[in-house]
């Protein structure tokens, strides 16, 4: 999607997409923490509903910015963390695994800027 | 054009203010959230042409933001571009129902952006440029002679529930077809010698009966889920969803029924007699995006059509002619 964009925008969405993997660093540590907070039956529900929000959020900005699989896998986050909290499917597994692959991709766009 | 956009997220209102920026919308507000967006709208000297709204945020949604933006008069037809990341069917009939103009999903094109922006901006000159001809327009007082141009310009009636503009019925249905179609349908209403009957009358007298058409149409509908608009003259176009059989000549007596009960007058104390015309149905399941708008358009063809001759509504087109069409 940022193909489109002539050379003036390029240079100002560069800029945005610099705040965005910024921000990814940020997201990341949170993630993580949330992610460990899943393992405890306790406090799944809560940890699951916000790693789904920030999915929601990445989702509507990756694609954009130049990072099609990293939205594709936060979208697929914030269905399934959706899903399970409106009727209880899939499994929290399942829901651990989704968070798991996003962990994963949000940590290579971080490592890779 | 003044814009205001607003969502929770920073890195999007970023985002758009750098889109928007390349194309010349620099005349931009950023806000992150709807509370603060109303505070802006409603102490804004000069009004915002055009608003860019994310739905899903805290507190008050885009959607309510979108309620509460209609509900302010200088802001009944200004544009509203949702922008937000629910694709699902409900969202979009809510949006729509509250008075959205238009709708892209997140992550976004660009150049979608672009494309949609520049349509919303012609629209805006071209009404700026009717309000500098027309100060009378300003004031919101009608011209006292209906002209050709008011007879065939569609009118807004977003006061009436379940009808919106005409264009933003046809981008509703292309962000439909996009999600699914399945159950919707459309059909056309047409009152026929409109513009005869209002040939002498004032642009208030004919507004008014449109408006009350409308609301006859909207209550007789009731409690099926629709969106409507008004075409322009005397014809209009609704789309249905959800379950159950339509029937045309059932719901055109009764919206015959309900206009003979509202005892219409023009203003010397003449009757107003109108007998609107609903043409059939027209399935939009498996339309293409090109097909749901040509789907609108026919629907008003199909009602005309047996306004001038009643005896086509009795011809069915054979199933397999009408597959060929498309319908």
């Amino acid at each position: 999607m940022l193909s489109e964009s002539n050379g003036e925008m390029s240079v100002g969405l560069a800029r945005v997409r610099a705040r965005f993997v910024d921000e990814m660093t940020s997201r990341l540590d949170h993630l993580i923490k949330l992610r460990s907070q899943m393992d405890d039956a306790l406090s799944f529900d809560e940890a699951s509903v916000e790693i789904g929000q920030i999915g929601h959020k990445i989702a509507g900005t990756a694609a954009t910015l130049g990072f099609p699989e990293l939205g594709a896998e936060a979208a697929k986050a914030d269905d399934i963390v959706m899903s399970y909290s409106k009727s209880g499917e899939p499994s929290q597994n399942d829901v651990r695994e989704s968070v798991d692959r996003l962990v994963e991709i949000v940590k290579e766009v971080v490592h890779s800027g | 054009m003044k814009i205001l956009a607003v969502d929770d997220d920073p890195i999007i209102l970023e985002l758009l203010s750098e889109v928007l920026r390349v194309v010349g919308f620099t005349n931009l507000t950023l806000c992150s959230s709807s509370s603060e967006a109303l505070a802006l709208v409603e102490r804004a000297e000069v009004p915002f042409d055009c608003f860019l709204l994310d739905i899903q945020m805290p507190d008050m949604n885009g959607i309510q933001l979108t309620s509460a933006i209609r509900a302010m008069p200088r802001h009944a037809k200004t544009p509203i571009l949702m922008i937000t990341a629910m694709s699902d069917r409900t969202y979009i009939d809510n949006a729509f129902a509250a008075g959205a103009s238009d709708y892209i999903t997140k992550p976004f094109e660009i150049g979608e952006v672009h494309a949609r922006l520049r349509l919303i901006n012609a629209l805006v000159q071209e009404w700026k440029q009717k309000d500098d001809r027309n100060p009378v327009y300003n004031l919101g007082e009608p011209a006292s002679i209906v002209t050709n141009d008011d007879l065939s310009k569609p009118l807004s009636l977003l006061d009436i529930d379940g009808f919106i503009e005409y264009l933003a019925l046809e981008n509703y249905l292309l962000q439909m077809s996009r999600v699914s179609l399945f159950g919707m349908s459309a059909f056309g209403v047409v009152v026929p010698d409109m513009e005869r009957t209002f040939s002498a009358s004032s642009v208030f007298e004919f507004e008014s009966a449109i408006t009350d058409i409308a609301e006859a149409m909207s209550d007789t509908l009731k409690p099926r889920q629709f969106l409507a608009a008004h075409a322009g003259g005397g014809q209009f176009v609704c789309v249905l969803s959800g379950e159950g059989q339509f029937a045309p000549t059932d719901f055109q007596a009764s919206l015959r029924g309900a206009i003979r009960e509202m005892d219409l007058h023009f203003c010397d104390g003449r009757p107003m007699s109108f007998n609107p015309v609903v043409g059939p149905d027209i399935s939009l399941q498996l339309k293409s995006s090109r097909g749901v708008a040509s789907a609108l358009v026919q629907a008003m063809l199909d009602a005309e059509s047996i306004a001038r001759d009643p005896s086509t509504r009795d011809v069915e087109t054979p199933s397999s002619f009408k597959r060929l069409l498309g319908f």
